[in-house]
């Protein structure tokens, strides 16, 4: 039996104090950004809620009725960023659109609870991530072929420990290839990201786009920090293997 | 000409690359109009639910202490409605546990209504017919409804505690999930 793989609410990390040492958590209730009293230096204050700082955003959504405005400010900051990771995440960009949407639905639902003086990027971030992992975790307990992929968590997957995360042999540095190639990259890519059953997609992101440690991946999926290292090598190794396969990266290697 | 690459850097250029892409964010003011809970949308709707789910104690009176006596815990007064019919079928909780943020919840109605698949799920307090949470719940090939959501922290706190033998401080209201795809 698996131990179920949980996500688990996301937290605040706590932001760095304004530079006056405001909390601006304890003045949620102003009604005004006006009223707030500004650091001493080095920031002006504007009336149009896009050069606002995160903690006035996060009050006036937090508030009833939430501000269209300042909503508006606060998604469009971090819409990129949060359609980016869904991206890497899901297999097309409308899923990834839709992701991250669901995303945004997950926050407004829960915006009583939104802490001004949190990590938003990191909170919204998550919330996307926590999102598709209960997906996968929905779908493999639902569907047939997914039985093969939960037996395979259970596998320790071994390590040589001899195994690089260096691609050089495989992928040049995107930025030296022309447009069309970068694009015929971007797909090849995607596609051997596709290829990897969601456990390992999940251990690769985590450990090299969110920056999670195997310990910390290892305590949401209760395995060992040893179980991890091995899915995040053989997720890597899998990646290679596919670009090396991938016709049109062979020919651009050889150029 | 080569440079070293590893596979973090090659991460990063393709987040750069959907980023430099990112269809345009949604509206603020469409977010706000899908964020609402129906409840807010349809209040006359919600209050004529309320009512009849209020009176459900006084009906299930006696339903409901013989469905106590059996082995899982107190049966929790439930409104099943659909757009052209309601009806009242108690509850029974067979598990629930609150743990990191998260309520996992299984319940089971007597008799299963056979077309219903699954269930948009809205707790209502006990004690004041208040909506506080809504969520879905899938029917297992078991016959129970199980749903998985996280929890608002307040009241995470506050079932924390709770046991499957408890008086649930929660009635439900459920309306038929839309089928998707």
């Amino acid at each position: 039996m698996n131990a179920p793989m949980l996500s688990p609410a996301p937290t605040y990390s706590r932001a760095a104090p304004e530079p006056s040492g405001i909390r601006l958590v304890d003045i949620e209730s102003q009604a005004t950004p006006a009223a707030f009293p500004l650091p001493a230096s080095g920031f002006r204050r504007d009336s149009t809620p896009s050069t606002w700082p995160d903690a006035w955003l996060i009050n006036a959504v937090r508030r009833d009725p939430p501000d269209e405005d300042a909503l508006s400010a606060l998604v469009d900051r971090y819409w990129k960023t949060l359609f980016a990771r869904c991206r890497l995440l899901e297999h097309d960009r409308e899923s990834a659109s839709d992701l991250a949407q669901e995303a945004w639905l997950r926050v407004m639902r829960a915006r009583h609870s939104l802490e001004p003086d949190g990590n938003f990027h990191g909170y919204i971030i998550t919330v996307a991530t926590n999102l598709w992992r209960d997906r996968n975790r929905v779908a493999q307990r639902a569907g047939a072929a997914a039985e093969g992929s939960m037996a395979s968590l259970d596998a320790s997957t071994t390590s040589d420990g001899g195994e690089t995360m260096t691609l050089i042999d495989v992928v040049p540095d995107p930025r030296t290839l022309s447009i069309d190639d970068q694009i015929l990259l971007e797909m090849d890519l995607d596609q051997g990201l596709d290829r990897l059953s969601p456990h390992l997609r999940d251990v690769l992101l985590s450990r090299f786009v969110s920056g999670e440690s195997a310990a910390e991946i290892g305590q949401r999926y209760s395995r060992t920090e040893q179980t991890i290292t091995g899915w995040i090598r053989e997720a890597v190794r899998e990646m290679k293997a596919y670009l090396t396969e991938s016709q049109s990266l062979g020919t651009r290697a050889e150029n | 000409m080569k440079r070293e690459i590893d596979i973090e850097q090659l991460l990063r250029w393709r987040m750069e690359r959907a980023e430099a892409g990112a269809p345009l964010a949604p509206r603020a003011a469409h977010l706000l109009d899908i964020a609402r809970p129906w409840w807010e949308t349809w209040p006359e709707r919600f209050e004529s639910y309320t009512r009849r789910l209020g009176a459900l104690q006084i009906s299930y009176g006696y339903a409901m202490s013989e469905l106590h006596h059996g082995h899982t815990g107190y049966p929790v007064p439930t409104l099943i409605a659909r757009d052209d019919d309601e009806f009242e079928a108690p509850a029974r909780v067979l598990y629930m546990s609150v743990r990191d943020g998260r309520l996992r919840l299984r319940f089971q109605i007597d008799p299963i209504p056979a077309p219903d698949r699954s269930f948009e799920v809205t707790f209502v307090t006990e004690a004041g017919l208040r909506p506080i949470l809504s969520t879905f719940a899938e029917l297992s090939v078991d016959g129970e409804y199980r749903l998985d959501v996280e929890l608002p922290e307040e009241l995470a706190a506050t079932w924390e505690s709770l046991r499957v033998t408890d008086q649930m401080p929660f009635r439900f209201i459920l309306r038929p999930a839309p089928i998707t795809a």
